[in-house]
C-alpha cells in the first residue's frame, strides 16, 4: 500500500497579541509524517499549540508557512473548490459534544449533510439508508434520525459526531480531545468504538489529547508538544516506559496512578 | 474520636417538570478532623447535589431530610441539613467552604482578585479595616501558594492561568479563617505565626482539578494536602477520576444514582472492589498501560426512570433475578469496607 497519509506540516501560525509588535507563535515549525493506518497522538498541556496544529491539518486555520502533503497532494496550494473535494478524505471529531452539533438540525440531517454536499446525486432514500447504516454502526438506534441533539447524552452526541465524520469514508480522522468531556465509562466506550472503527474502515488517526493514559489506549506513536514544538516523538511503548525528554518524564510522573490489586 | 462531619440518611428531593426526583438518597458518611474523603461518581450520581446540600446551596424548592452534623472541636454542633438561610450566611465560607471545578465561572470577571477575597472576608467581619482586610487577603494568597501575592491581588481573573485561578478560589475559601481563640475569633493576619487556623472546619472540593493540566493538578492536590494537615480541616473531595482519588483521599465513597454503593479505605476499594459498578469504573479507567479497557455497557439511568430494585442491575455483568426485587442494603465486606450488593451478603452467608 502506498504511503496514504503523509502529513508534513512545517511552520505555523503566529497570533498577534494586543501589542502590535508582539507576536505569539502558536505552532513553531512543526514537522511530522503520519503513516497509513497508524494512530499518531499529539499530547500536551493547555496552550501548547496542539489544537491549533490539529485545525491547521485540515486547513480550518491557515498556517503561515510550511506544507501539508496528503496522499501525495500538497494541501496548501489547493483552491477552495479543490479543498472542498479534498475534505472528503479528511474529517474531524471535536471535543465538545454539545457545541459541535447544530441544535436546530435533526440528527439525520446532521449526519447526512456531508453526503448532501459531496454526493448530491444520491436520492433521498439512498442518503437516508447510508445515514441509518452509519448511525447503527456507531451504536445508535435508527430512530435517532428524527431526533434532535439535545435529546442525547454526551457520549451519544460524540457518537453522532463520529458518524458524521465517517459517512464519507475518509482516510484520515483528526480527533481533538474526543473523550475529555465525557465520563469515564462513556469515554471508554467511545475509545473502544474508535479502535474498532479504525480496522474496519481502514482509518488513520491523528489523536490530540492532554491525557497520556487516554492516548496510551490507541496510539502507535506519540508526540509530546510544548510551547508550539514537539519535544519528543516516539513509538508509544517506548515513550511511555522509557521517556527521554525531561518534560515527557514530568508529564508521566504527574499522572495519578491507580493502585493495582 | 468524634467525627467532624457525620452524615446520616441525607436525602434531597427536587421538584422538576416531570415530578419530584431524589438526586441524593439516604446518604451516610463520616469525615474525621484532618481526614480526606473522596466522593466518586459520574454524571447523574448525585455527588454535586450532595456537596451543595452541605453548603446550603441547593436550588429553591429543594427538600432536605436526614442529618449532617458538623461537630468541630470546642464548638457547638450544627445540623447542616436543618439550617435556615440566616444561619447559613454565618457558616458558609467560614466553617464550611467550597471550591468548584471551573474557577473562571466562579470568579467574578470584572472584579480584581483582592476585591473578591475581601468580599469573602467582609461577609463575616464587616467592621474590619481596609488595611487589616488587605493583610488577610495577602495571607490567604500566601497560604494558597500564589507567587507574588501583592501583584496577583491586583489582577483580574482572566489574567491568571487555570492553576492560579484555582489557587485564588482556595484562598477565598480560607480567607475568613480564624486562629485558635476561645473568645473573639481572630482574623488571619493577627494570629501568631504558626498558630493553626481553626476555620474552615470542612472544605468541599468539587472536581477542582478536572479542568486543569495534569502537572498543575499535581500542585493543587499537594496544596490541598498541605492545607489539610496544617489547618486540620476535613476535606470532602469530589471527583470522577479514580487516579486522583487514590492520590488525595484516605477513604472513598462511590455514588451511583443518588446512593452510596461502596465505601472504605481507598486502597481496599480500588484494589479489591466489592461492587460491580466500582469494578466497572476501574476497568473503564485508562491507565498508562495499554491494558484491556472495558467499558460499562449501557448508560446511567435518569432519576425519573429508575429500574426496580438495584439501580445498577440493568448494566450489571453478574446480576441475578433477585436483584430486581429490592434495593440492596450496604453490607460489610471487610474491615471498614462496605458495598451495596447482594453478592456481598451471599459471600458472608457462604463463609458461614
Amino acid at each position: 500500500m502506498r504511503e496514504l497519509s503523509k502529513s508534513y506540516s512545517r511552520s505555523g501560525g503566529p497570533f498577534k497579541r494586543a501589542s502590535a509588535h508582539e507576536q505569539f507563535i502558536a505552532v513553531d515549525h512543526v514537522s511530522f509524517d503520519v503513516a497509513h493506518g497508524e494512530t499518531f497522538a499529539i499530547v500536551g498541556e493547555s496552550g501548547c499549540g496542539k489544537t491549533t496544529l490539529a485545525r491547521m491539518l485540515l486547513r480550518l486555520i491557515e498556517p503561515d508557512g510550511g506544507q501539508i502533503v496528503f496522499a501525495g497532494r500538497g494541501l496548501l496550494a489547493l483552491s477552495a473548490a479543490e479543498l472542498r473535494a479534498q475534505r472528503r478524505e479528511m474529517q474531524m471529531i471535536f471535543q465538545d459534544p454539545f457545541a459541535s452539533l447544530d441544535p436546530r438540525m435533526r440528527v439525520g440531517e446532521i449526519v447526512g449533510e456531508p453526503l448532501a454536499i459531496h454526493e448530491p446525486k444520491l436520492s433521498k432514500a439512498e442518503r437516508a439508508s447510508r445515514t441509518s447504516a452509519i448511525l447503527e454502526r456507531v451504536g445508535l438506534q435508527p430512530d435517532a434520525l428524527r431526533r434532535y441533539p439535545h435529546e442525547f447524552s454526551g457520549g451519544q452526541r460524540q457518537r453522532i459526531g463520529i458518524a458524521r465524520a465517517l459517512i464519507l469514508r475518509p482516510k484520515l480522522i483528526v480527533a481533538d480531545e474526543p473523550v475529555s468531556a465525557l465520563d469515564v465509562s462513556v469515554g471508554a466506550q467511545v475509545l473502544l468504538l474508535l479502535r474498532e472503527l479504525q480496522s474496519e474502515f481502514n482509518l488513520t488517526y491523528v489523536f490530540i489529547s492532554h491525557s497520556l493514559p487516554v492516548v496510551a489506549q490507541l496510539a502507535t506513536r506519540i508526540a509530546v508538544m510544548r510551547g508550539g514544538k514537539f519535544v519528543e516523538v516516539g513509538e508509544a511503548e517506548q515513550l511511555l516506559h522509557h521517556p527521554i525528554h525531561e518534560y515527557t518524564r514530568e508529564l508521566l510522573s504527574a499522572v495519578p496512578a491507580l493502585p493495582v490489586a | 474520636m468524634s467525627e467532624l462531619l457525620d452524615v446520616r440518611g441525607l436525602t434531597v428531593d427536587l421538584p422538576t417538570a416531570r415530578g419530584w426526583v431524589r438526586p441524593v438518597n439516604e446518604v451516610s458518611l463520616r469525615i474525621g478532623p484532618g481526614e480526606s474523603l473522596g466522593l466518586v461518581g459520574e454524571s447523574g450520581s448525585g455527588k454535586t447535589m450532595m456537596a451543595l446540600s452541605l453548603m446550603g446551596l441547593l436550588p429553591p424548592g429543594a427538600r432536605v431530610s436526614g442529618a449532617a452534623i458538623l461537630s468541630p472541636a470546642n464548638s457547638t454542633s450544627e445540623n447542616l441539613a436543618a439550617l435556615d438561610e440566616a444561619r447559613w450566611r454565618r457558616l458558609r465560607g467560614l466553617d464550611v467552604a467550597m471550591i468548584f471545578q471551573e474557577p473562571m465561572t466562579s470568579l467574578n470577571p470584572v472584579m480584581r482578585v483582592r476585591a473578591q477575597i475581601a468580599e469573602a472576608i467582609a461577609a463575616h467581619f464587616p467592621n474590619m479595616t481596609k488595611e487589616k482586610t488587605n493583610n488577610c487577603v495577602l495571607e490567604a494568597l500566601r497560604l494558597a501558594a500564589v507567587p507574588e501575592p501583592s501583584v496577583r491581588a491586583g489582577q483580574f481573573p482572566h489574567q491568571l492561568s487555570g492553576g492560579l485561578r484555582q489557587r485564588v478560589m482556595i484562598a477565598m475559601a480560607i480567607a475568613a479563617g480564624v486562629s485558635d481563640s476561645e473568645d473573639e475569633p481572630v482574623p488571619l493576619e493577627l494570629r501568631k505565626p504558626g498558630t493553626p487556623l481553626t476555620k474552615p472546619r470542612l472544605l468541599i472540593a468539587d472536581e477542582p482539578t478536572t479542568a486543569l493540566d495534569v502537572t498543575v493538578q499535581k500542585q493543587i492536590l499537594e496544596l490541598l494536602d498541605g492545607l489539610r494537615r496544617r489547618l486540620g480541616l476535613g476535606l470532602l473531595f469530589i471527583t470522577h477520576d479514580l487516579g486522583v482519588v487514590a492520590r488525595v483521599a484516605d477513604r472513598v465513597a462511590v455514588m451511583y444514582v443518588g446512593r452510596i454503593i461502596e465505601q472504605g479505605r481507598v486502597g481496599d476499594v480500588l484494589r479489591t472492589p466489592r461492587h460491580p459498578y466500582t469494578q466497572g469504573l476501574i476497568a473503564a479507567s485508562p491507565t498508562l498501560e495499554r491494558a484491556r479497557l472495558s467499558p460499562i455497557p449501557g448508560i446511567v439511568p435518569q432519576l425519573t426512570e429508575l429500574p426496580p430494585g438495584c439501580s445498577f442491575e440493568p448494566r450489571c455483568p453478574v446480576r441475578l433475578p433477585e436483584c430486581r426485587l429490592a434495593v440492596p442494603e450496604l453490607r460489610d465486606a471487610g474491615h471498614n469496607h462496605a458495598a451495596r450488593c447482594i453478592l456481598v451478603a451471599k459471600e458472608v452467608v457462604l463463609k458461614q
